[in-house]
């Protein structure tokens, strides 16, 4: 419990930094939401000739901008790729940080098996991702009602799918830290492997090729096709779930049998 | 040069990872043009009926993104963005990390002067920022050739990967600046992202509402328009200048930060 607590407090500052982060981009998305509807209403006619594949390739397939909450679906895919990097940096940082700053033997002869300190500092990092996922569906609501109404639960549909991809990429980031000898350096890792994910669903967007959606979690919780939906794709979210439940599995049996260099 | 070396030899690994992603990407994207080009001589017909506004909109501007080269031209950010993660993380962590690792007090106690460090330093991030470049070149000509029926764009490439690798030189130079600036490694990464994040979400908002184009001096996403270059062949030149400049500022305050630097043993 004392590990949890202390990791918690260590990761609270970050968690807030990103947190306004993400409404900080959210709030300066929304101030051009107004010019662009008006000139997406003019445009949707001509919009409706144009052939589908084409508009895949634009991703413009679905998203009719001059909804508030289409709008908000589009610019969530940034906000899902911020969260995604916190996700990731946290879990890497919290697992690795020992190492980095030497204190792996001070820890780790305590008499807590390591199964728990893993717990306990994985927990925290949900803990803190959780939070921030709560005050990012209150401020985030009072942010888009302002320019106009729409379906709550859909709302809550695309909100919540950041807590989800977040689950994953904490997920990786556990069994990334747990493996790797010695990580040097956090962030330069998470951005890499999160901007890659990334484009790998820039090109599945439109290629329509099945195959490549299957392995980048922004294609499970693409916002364009869940307000198509009106729902989750179910596959996709129990593939989600199993991956992410394998990555802890096997990043808690790594960390269980990882040797730590002495210092 | 024995740093210059050690510097290298730290950075094969992640070079060789980050040259396979982008490999992949370009291969993933010209896969996606395939699909595209299948979709054949009626798209175009309906394409050119388009106001110029709504494809302004559209980002396309006049672009035909039938053909490979347009569709490079409209692929070209993603290789940017993949480009300058790259480039501003390697700027901010070479610079950073001696203290981070606790290495500073070995190294800079070497009778070496500290700007002998920082030029061995940068000759390393040179080197890498110059074979990403090279390996997008190469993986860009022969993806683009393998499905590319018209013309011949092997020269409009070779001009777009000059643009890359200034915009690359541009964000090492800031990652190294702010790194020689800030008191932690953790606190310049994080300000690093902070930059990468707000400029690329600044050229999705100049994507989605034109109007604000005057932004554009803040986002080196948009500094040179790959459709610009692609149908025209021509640039801004004065966002070279600008771009040159910034990289001489930038590069110049690393030096002096450095030099002057209270470092932490």
């Amino acid at each position: 419990m004392n590990i949890y607590r202390q990791e918690l407090r260590m990761l609270t500052p970050s968690a807030i930094y990103w947190s306004l982060g993400m409404l900080v981009c959210l709030l300066l998305f929304m101030l051009i939401y107004p010019p662009v509807a008006a000139d997406v209403q003019g445009l949707e006619a001509v919009l409706a000739n144009f052939p589908l594949e084409m508009r895949k390739a634009l991703g413009l397939s679905s998203l009719n901008l001059a909804r508030v909450l289409e709008f908000y679906a589009f610019v969530f895919l940034y906000i899902l790729l911020i969260g995604a990097v916190f996700a990731m940096k946290s879990s890497l940082a919290v697992l690795s940080e020992e190492a980095r700053s030497k204190t792996t033997d001070f820890l780790l002869s305590k008499p807590v098996s390591r199964f728990v300190i893993v717990t306990a500092k994985w927990g925290a990092v949900l803990t803190a991702l959780l939070l921030q996922s709560i005050l990012l569906i209150l401020f985030s609501y009072m942010i888009v009602r302002i320019y106009g109404s729409f379906s709550s639960s859909l709302f809550l549909l695309i909100t919540l799918s950041l807590i989800q991809m977040q689950l994953f990429f904490s997920a990786l980031g556990l069994f990334l830290a747990a493996l790797v000898r010695r990580m040097r350096s956090v962030l330069p890792l998470a951005l890499g492997i999160v901007f890659g994910f990334f484009l790998v669903q820039i090109i599945n967007q439109s290629v329509g090729e099945r195959a490549l959606g299957y392995i980048t979690p922004f294609a499970y919780f693409d916002p364009a096709t869940i307000v198509q939906h009106g729902a989750y794709n179910p596959t996709l979210v129990i593939i989600n779930l199993s991956v992410s439940a394998v990555l802890v599995i096997a990043g808690y049996m790594a960390y269980h049998k990882k040797d730590f260099a002495a210092q | 040069m024995n740093i210059v070396i050690r510097e290298l030899k730290a950075n094969l690994k992640p070079l060789l990872i980050w040259c396979g992603s982008m490999v992949f990407l370009i291969y993933g994207g010209m896969i996606k043009y395939s699909g595209i080009a299948g979709a054949g001589q009626e798209a175009r017909k309906l394409f050119d009926q388009f106001p110029g506004a709504f494809k302004q909109v559209l980002g396309l501007g006049e672009l035909d993104i039938t053909t490979a080269a347009g569709f490079y031209a409209l692929f070209y950010i993603y290789f940017l963005v993949l480009a300058g993660v790259h480039a501003v993380m390697l700027g901010t962590v070479i610079i950073s990390k001696e203290e981070r690792d606790k290495t500073a007090d070995f190294i800079f106690v070497k009778p070496v002067p500290r700007h002998q460090i920082v030029t061995a330093k940068l000759a390393a991030v040179l080197t890498n920022l110059l074979v990403l470049n090279l390996t997008t070149l190469l993986a860009s000509v022969v993806f683009v050739n393998m499905y590319n029926q018209g013309a011949s764009i092997s020269s409009k490439i070779a001009l777009l990967m000059v643009f890359l690798f200034i915009i690359q030189l541009l964000f090492a130079a800031l990652g190294a600046l702010v790194a020689a600036a800030s008191k932690t490694s953790k606190r310049a990464a994080s300000i690093s992202t902070l930059i990468l994040f707000s400029t690329f979400l600044l050229s999705a908002a100049i994507d989605l509402y034109p109007k604000i184009d005057f932004l554009k001096f803040f986002t080196p996403f948009k500094y040179f328009s790959a459709a610009e270059i692609i149908t025209r062949g021509s640039y801004q030149p004065w966002m070279l200048v600008l771009s040159l400049l910034l990289i001489g500022i930038f590069v110049y305050l690393t030096y002096r930060m450095v030099e002057r630097r209270d470092l932490v043993v």
